[in-house]
């Protein structure tokens, strides 16, 4: 349980405000978190090389991919990019997903590329919070927890807490982290790409999932029309200003937990502003890979993503294939 | 005795250690062992998930994920509950508080709930504790045995288990209920009735009384306001009274919800049908919560007209609850109508029942009286 005591010394010793820093966002043009609203653009870049046998990462290498991908989704260098979404803001919140443990979670490396990038840029490390539902689930994702320092910060929800009060939606009603409506005013959105048991997929829209005090109570009918509820609050759609899809190994069978049998290294990150279109290629990229190894596509299996097409009705993104424009590049 | 005064004179015993122990701690916390207690009621899929067969939502649940109760967690196709032994709320309070009015009126009932529910009502009462996860709420170290030895300390002659949902601790109730028995202590459990039959008829072997909330009489309301299924409480009042286990009902009447007199005739016609008429029918008072906030608190007019509806359907024992002194809180004897227990909110004001007959006509009253 926390309390405000503990909620005030985390805040205090992450140098963070608490009150929401409406204005700091609002004020300035920043480019649409669901792009132009009838056009998206999605980027992939891969590299064989990014992950050894051992399935270590290359940091340098996935460090250009994360440079290279910005690039070509905004049309700017990489540090320009960032400066656009984040100067002037206190705090980013990094939105990682690490419920699969080390093996399968947003990997360490992919956070220490894009802090790096907007250090370079001219950004602090210490302005980057990454979030998840609890210490623990960081700690098995190969966080460590860190709640001050000159680098960037680990801190779980269950540390920081919940709101006190219920945002009630049509479908339900959460009390939504702190982290993420107090703490920063700017979001990154850093899925990993998974197969999901009742969802289908696993990617940026479902990561939100981990901003609420109760995602098992949202998991009906395919998380369908609960995952585009959580994405429509208004502060998600305000802060949320990239995505980073984690697909260096993508879980394509037996998900979201990690099963290695189902496990296939690919060596490609996602990037995108807009969640709906990138979890369509996300969607497209899991049911090749599948069909690859023999398995049945997601809506044979009753696993259809129907919370993907969900979220593009509620005006969250582009679903329609034929509006996102795919970006392939090979680092 | 209020939850302040019970901690305070515990202080001495045993449940204070266990006070606090459950502060953020995680539900894979427990390193090298598996969290929690081995959940009944499940089967075993590819993949490590698992089937839930302890209530009808049989949710499907992927290795490391929980069930829509957010009690149980999959660990590699082992299920766990994590609430086994952790109560987050204990009380004593009066047995008419719950309601139950043809249980031992007067007695103290010690009473307990952990995290967790496996419905998502809009007008819940308690959903700090019953829509939070065991993680997120303060909770007890508290196994069965030392349940009914806090029972026993408190002089409570009932185990309650009540306040969220005790079918997503049913392993924990069965446990402190096969316990408590031996000492004489009477279980009763209050329930929104969303469970499958098999653990039921389990729990109904070692329950005295069961209180089942009918949240409406319409399967669309279920659907939309308590992420249920009206067609499970029916199949579980049945269940109960073929059991032959004390039952009770309770209809929380939401204005503009529930209240039509149409649905409530029809209701009553079920009961009176199905169940017979010696099942009492608690007509209670909505408070504005939750999710339900912008609505008024039910009028008295609508719980009278209520109450008797219930009486022209023939029901022998319709009562009207959370609005003290405004009558329909006594039991009257169906055949003579004589006031046998008189009560003003939850005080036994008095009780003419003799050896569980009406002193008047010799009518025997059905309940668990002793």
């Amino acid at each position: 349980m926390i309390t405000r005591r503990t909620l005030l010394q985390v805040g205090g010793s992450l140098g963070l405000s608490l009150v929401p820093a409406v204005g700091c966002a609002r004020d300035r043009k920043e480019p649409s978190p669901t792009g132009s609203g009838d056009r998206a653009r999605v980027v992939i870049v891969r590299s064989t090389q990014v992950m050894g046998k051992d399935h270590t990462i290359d940091s340098g290498r996935l460090w250009v991919m994360v440079e290279h991908g910005l690039r070509r989704l905004t049309d700017r260098p990489a540090a320009a990019a960032l400066n656009s979404w984040i100067r002037g803001v206190d705090t980013v919140g990094l939105k990682v997903n690490c419920l699969a443990g080390r093996q399968m979670s947003t990997h360490l490396e992919l956070v220490q590329a894009l802090v790096g990038i907007a250090a370079r840029a001219g950004l602090a490390r210490k302005q980057f919070v990454v979030f998840d539902r609890s210490d623990l689930d960081l700690r098995h994702g190969g966080y460590p927890i860190r709640l001050s320092g000159a680098d960037f910060r680990c801190v779980g929800n269950d540390r920081v807490g919940y709101e006190p009060d219920l945002r009630v939606m049509r479908s339900g009603a959460s009390r939504f982290s702190r982290v993420a409506t107090e703490t920063a005013q700017v979001l990154i959105n850093l899925p990993v790409l998974k197969d999901h048991g009742i969802a289908g997929v696993s990617g940026a829209l479902k990561n939100n999932f981990g901003l609420v005090h109760n995602p098992n109570k949202f998991h009906l009918n395919g998380c369908d029309p609960h995952v585009a509820e959580v994405n429509a609050q208004e502060f998600v759609r305000r802060k949320q200003r990239l995505v980073i899809c984690d697909a260096l190994r993508v879980q394509v069978e037996g998900g979201p937990a990690f099963h290695p049998a189902g496990a296939v290294d690919q060596g490609a990150i996602l990037l995108a502003t807009d969640p709906v279109a990138l979890d369509v290629v996300a969607w497209d990229l899991l049911e090749r890979l599948r069909k690859q190894r023999g398995l049945p596509s997601l809506e044979r299996d009753r696993r259809k993503p129907v919370h993907i097409l969900g979220a593009a009705r509620a005006g969250l993104g582009v679903a329609d294939r034929t509006r996102i424009q795919v970006i392939e590049v090979k680092v | 005795m209020d939850r302040r005064r019970f901690l305070s004179q515990s202080c001495g015993s045993a449940l204070c250690v266990g006070l606090g122990v459950g502060l953020g701690v995680g539900p894979t916390a427990h390193a090298g062992k598996l969290p929690g207690h081995p959940a009944r009621w499940y089967r075993k899929l590819p993949l490590q998930r698992v089937e839930c067969q302890l209530c009808p939502k049989n949710c499907r649940v992927d290795d490391t994920e929980r069930g829509f109760c957010g009690a149980r967690e999959n660990h590699g196709g082992e299920y766990r509950s994590l609430v086994y032994g952790r109560p987050c709320a204990l009380n004593v309070d009066p047995i008419e508080k719950k309601p139950l009015f043809h249980i031992m009126p007067g007695a103290w009932t010690f009473s307990i709930a952990t995290a967790g529910c496996n419905m998502d009502c809009k007008a819940c009462q308690n959903w700090q504790i019953s829509q939070s996860r065991p993680e997120q709420v303060r909770s007890y170290d508290m196994p069965p045995a030392r349940v009914v030895q806090q029972a026993l300390s408190a002089g409570s002659k009932i185990i309650s288990y009540t306040y969220t949902e005790p079918v997503v601790f049913l392993e924990y109730v069965i446990d402190t209920a096969r316990i408590a028995r031996g000492k004489g202590i009477k279980n009763c459990m209050i329930s929104g009735g969303t469970v499958e039959v098999k653990p039921l008829l389990e729990a109904c072997q070692v329950l005295d009384a069961i209180k089942i909330d009918l949240k409406s009489f319409s399967e669309q309301t279920y659907v939309t306001m308590n992420k249920g299924q009206l067609k499970h409480i029916l199949r579980t009042l049945e269940t109960i009274r073929k059991a032959g286990k004390w039952l009770e009902i309770v209809y929380l009447v939401i204005p503009t919800v529930n209240d039509s007199a149409g649905e409530v005739t029809r209701m009553c016609r079920w009961v009176k049908r199905t169940l017979g008429l010696d099942v009492p029918v608690h007509f209670t008072r909505f408070h504005p919560d939750y999710q339900l906030k912008h609505l008024p608190p039910t009028p008295y007019s609508t719980l009278k007209r209520c109450f008797d509806i219930a009486r022209a359907e023939g029901l022998h024992y319709p009562y009207v609850g959370n609005l003290v002194g405004q009558g329909g809180e006594d039991t009257r004897c169906p055949k003579c109508g004589k006031v046998l227990i008189e009560r003003r909110g939850f005080n036994v004001r008095g009780n003419v029942l003799q050896g569980g007959k009406c002193p008047g006509c010799g009518l025997r009253i059905p309940g668990v009286w002793s």
